[in-house]
């Protein structure tokens, strides 16, 4: 049998396999994930705070219905 | 890499339900039997909020973010449309399991609360609009942080 030497080996090897690609990022992330951590957080639309008070005035009003909410939430 | 999209997708769905609405319906329901006094079997009461509402806001984020959400489909009104298939089945189960009964003028629930069909309809048209506000903002805000809608 065949006994190979530790550099046969390692040039074996390093003709199997490519070079790695560059294992940096062509640009910069770090100027994204800031703008990500300084945007303001969402705001909620005026007329999504009038939905939420009709449900929730109508809840107030009409108690025993105000039960299927319970259910079917 | 496969980073598992539906599957988070399906972990955003569940979130809401079952760490808002279930505990909600949960006390609710207690506070009625225990507090009130009405005859609320809670038991098959729960199966509903429990097992099917959680499950069905999963499957139902899960087709938003494969189909809708690449089409540039809003997410409320796509949640908003959640209770027309809620209603039927929610009933459905409720009457199967004996504490809805239907009546000329409207409903009875656990044998003792009347509520007409007047404010069945209201309550179906404020259920469609918290789920288009829950799904806009928080099922939505989930679905940002993971990173999949």
């Amino acid at each position: 049998m065949n006994e190979w030497s530790d550099d046969q080996i390692q040039k074996a090897l390093k003709a199997a396999f490519p070079p790695a690609a560059a294992s940096e990022s062509r640009r910069d992330l770090w100027p994204r994930m800031l703008r990500r951590m300084n945007a303001p957080a969402a705001r909620v639309h005026w007329l999504d705070w009038a939905v939420a008070a009709v449900a929730v005035l109508l809840c107030l009003v009409l108690p025993g219905a105000a039960s299927l909410l319970f259910y079917f939430l | 890499m496969n980073t598992h999209p539906y599957l988070r997708a399906y972990m955003a769905g569940i979130t809401v339900p079952t760490m808002i609405f279930l505990p909600l319906a949960l006390t609710g329901f207690s506070i009625a039997r225990f507090g009130a006094g009405l005859q609320v079997p809670n038991e098959r009461v729960i199966v509903f909020p429990m097992a099917v509402v959680p499950n069905l806001f999963g499957v139902w984020n899960i087709l938003y973010v494969a189909v809708f959400h690449r089409r540039n489909v809003p997410i409320g009104p796509f949640g908003a449309i959640l209770p027309f298939l809620l209603l039927p089945l929610g009933t459905l189960l409720a009457t199967a399991l004996g504490f809805l009964t239907h009546e000329a003028r409207g409903i009875v629930w656990f044998g003792a609360v009347h509520i007409p069909y007047v404010a069945v309809a209201t309550f179906f048209c404020v259920a469609i609009a918290i789920y288009y506000l829950v799904w806009k903002y928080l099922v939505g805000g989930l679905n940002g942080i993971l990173g999949i809608a």
